[in-house]
């Protein structure tokens, strides 16, 4: 059967070239056909983007909940023998929202690399990213930031739970001016308040890490995701941006976030997730990343002018017939509905009188 | 162009003339216009007049790049923005306030009116009241001496109003001055833009 690509609304033709970009780096597809209870959301709620979950009780009296996330699942259904597994998903679901405290069905699609060793799956996650933003528009920006940096520094000045709270806050909000309210010494102080404010330019900002005292692996991590991009012609793409603060119960080493000019919100999101795989009793490391793709849909369909191509008005013409005129019309490429009488409230570019 | 989000009234004006001053100037601004979007397309900036605590909600959604808003209305919405500066100026406080010799026993509920639900939920959490919250949209002070709530949580600037109608501070909960937020994507793309605007109002 031959698709026309251009027959198919935006969310459905992103979803194709999403899904054909992981297929082709070698991900499986992951369909969520089964609800898990709602114990492990709740466990770990904080993974969660919205901890408001939609429940109820399947056959034997058990809470379960209504796709709030996919990733858990995947880590959930994941062998602990497995030496590397990659899934990538597209799947709706049901989330608060953070505005109308309503819940909403929203579609995401995402990957999930586990397992395997060294540095490629962050290698190939974030190529795999950037790459996804360019196919939603070619005017994005890539976020990167270091989980361990922060949480290291904070654990190396003995910050107790209320200050790290604090020092989070005022970083994810690029927020300088409160640092001073949360205690430490000046050296750290002096440190955070550089983190905050390095340069846009991925590369000079990298130069601006090494000349601060911070652990050299954890920049080298940042300047071998910058390799990756600069390869793959994304380099002026790339920013380090330590705002994304991951909750460190699941998140560690590299996360990330995209943006798209025009969209107020992150439209994409990721990191690694080994400390959520131990919550689970999984010995691999993982990563991955969700677009949220239901939400992007209202900045990029098109409006349409007309409700349809061509209307055929067909009036006492035996059915066959106007049928096979349908049919002709539809292998033009054309959209055509067909009315026995031309209605007052539909609009085609053409009008056809059989 | 760079879109600025000022609240309606002394605080936006007094921003306005910070701004127009480091080069953000858009004079019809100061008109007796009942307009409600000023551009200058010269200076590359566009102003939109709301409620002061609509602010937060217009940056947030992208409506606006940046907006001008008091710390109280960030903590009690705790909208997603980046919260970049502090301009240091629409100094109040957010505070707890009531009858003079008002003594809270601890036997009842708490009643407390205010337009800070949330911030006065959180403040009586982290000290183990028990509360009723009155949500009111103003004239707060009157709720507790006619008897509809026991305190009040609200902005206090000089404290005269309070004082007036015999109402005195019981505890301070928080500081509050006007912030420079941005829109957490439009920050990515208009970074130049926004520092440019930081480091005139710093060094203005």
């Amino acid at each position: 059967m031959d698709i026309s690509y251009n027959a198919i609304g935006w969310e459905d033709r992103v979803t194709l070239a999403l899904c054909t970009l992981f297929e082709s780096f070698g991900y499986n597809r992951y369909r969520m056909a089964k609800f898990e209870p709602y114990d492990m959301y709740m466990e770990n709620k904080n993974f969660l983007k919205s901890s408001s979950v939609i429940t109820f009780p399947d056959s034997s009296g058990r809470l379960m909940a209504l796709k709030p996330d996919v990733t858990m699942s995947v880590v959930k259904n994941t062998s602990a023998e497995e030496f590397s597994k990659k899934v990538y998903y597209a799947e709706n679901v049901f989330r608060m929202e953070r505005d109308t405290h309503e819940y909403r069905e929203v579609k995401q699609i995402g990957l999930e690399f586990i397992g395997d060793d060294g540095f490629y799956p962050e290698a190939e996650t974030i190529l795999l990213a950037a790459k996804s933003l360019e196919i939603l528009s070619s005017d994005f920006v890539l976020c990167v930031s270091h989980m361990d940096i922060l949480h290291g520094l904070l654990e190396k000045c003995g910050a107790d739970g209320k200050t790290a709270e604090a020092v989070i806050d005022a970083v994810s909000r690029r927020m300088p001016h409160k640092l001073s309210d949360t205690g430490l010494d000046e050296s750290t102080l002096s440190l955070l308040s550089d983190m905050i404010s390095l340069p846009a330019d991925a590369k000079e900002a990298i130069a601006k890490l090494r000349e601060l005292d911070i652990c050299s692996c954890y920049v080298d991590e940042l300047q071998k995701v910058y390799d990756v991009l600069e390869n793959a012609g994304f380099a002026d793409r790339m920013r380090i941006d330590f705002s994304i603060i991951n909750d460190a119960h699941y998140y560690n080493g590299i996360a990330f976030a995209g943006y798209i000019n025009g969209v107020p919100r992150d439209v994409l999101s990721g990191g690694r997730y080994d400390n959520l795989m131990t919550r689970f009793g999984k010995k691999q490391r993982a990563l991955g990343f969700a677009v949220y793709i239901g939400a992007l849909t209202r900045y990029f369909e098109k409006k349409n002018e007309f409700d349809a191509d061509v209307l055929l008005v067909y009036g006492d013409k035996p059915v066959c017939e106007v049928l096979n005129a349908v049919e002709k019309i539809a292998a033009s490429g054309k959209k055509v509905r067909a009315f026995r009488d031309k209605p007052d409230n539909f609009t085609a570019h053409e009008t056809v009188i059989l | 162009m760079i879109n600025i989000a000022l609240p309606k009234g002394r605080l936006g004006e007094s921003v306005y003339k910070s701004l127009a001053k480091i080069g953000y100037e858009c004079p019809e601004l100061l008109s007796d216009s009942r307009k409600l979007v000023f551009e200058n397309e010269e200076k590359g900036v566009r102003y939109i007049l709301v409620k002061h605590s609509d602010v937060a909600v217009y940056v947030e959604h992208g409506a606006a790049d940046v907006g001008i808003v008091g710390y109280d209305v960030i903590a009690e919405n705790e909208p997603d923005v980046f919260e970049l500066f502090d301009l240091d100026i629409g100094k109040c406080n957010l505070a707890v306030a009531a009858p003079k010799g008002f003594r809270d026993d601890n036997r009842e509920t708490l009643r407390v009116a205010t337009k800070y639900p949330n911030a006065a939920k959180k403040y009586y959490s982290s000290i183990n009241r028990e509360i009723e919250i009155i949500e009111l949209h103003g004239s707060i002070e009157l709720a507790p001496i006619i008897g509809l709530s026991d305190v009040i949580v609200d902005i206090v600037e000089t404290g005269t109003t309070l004082r007036e109608n015999g109402l005195e501070v019981c505890t301070i909960i928080q500081a509050s001055s006007a912030r420079l937020i941005a829109n957490k994507s439009s920050y990515q793309f208009k970074r130049d833009s926004i520092e440019k605007m930081i480091f005139g109002l710093e060094n203005k």
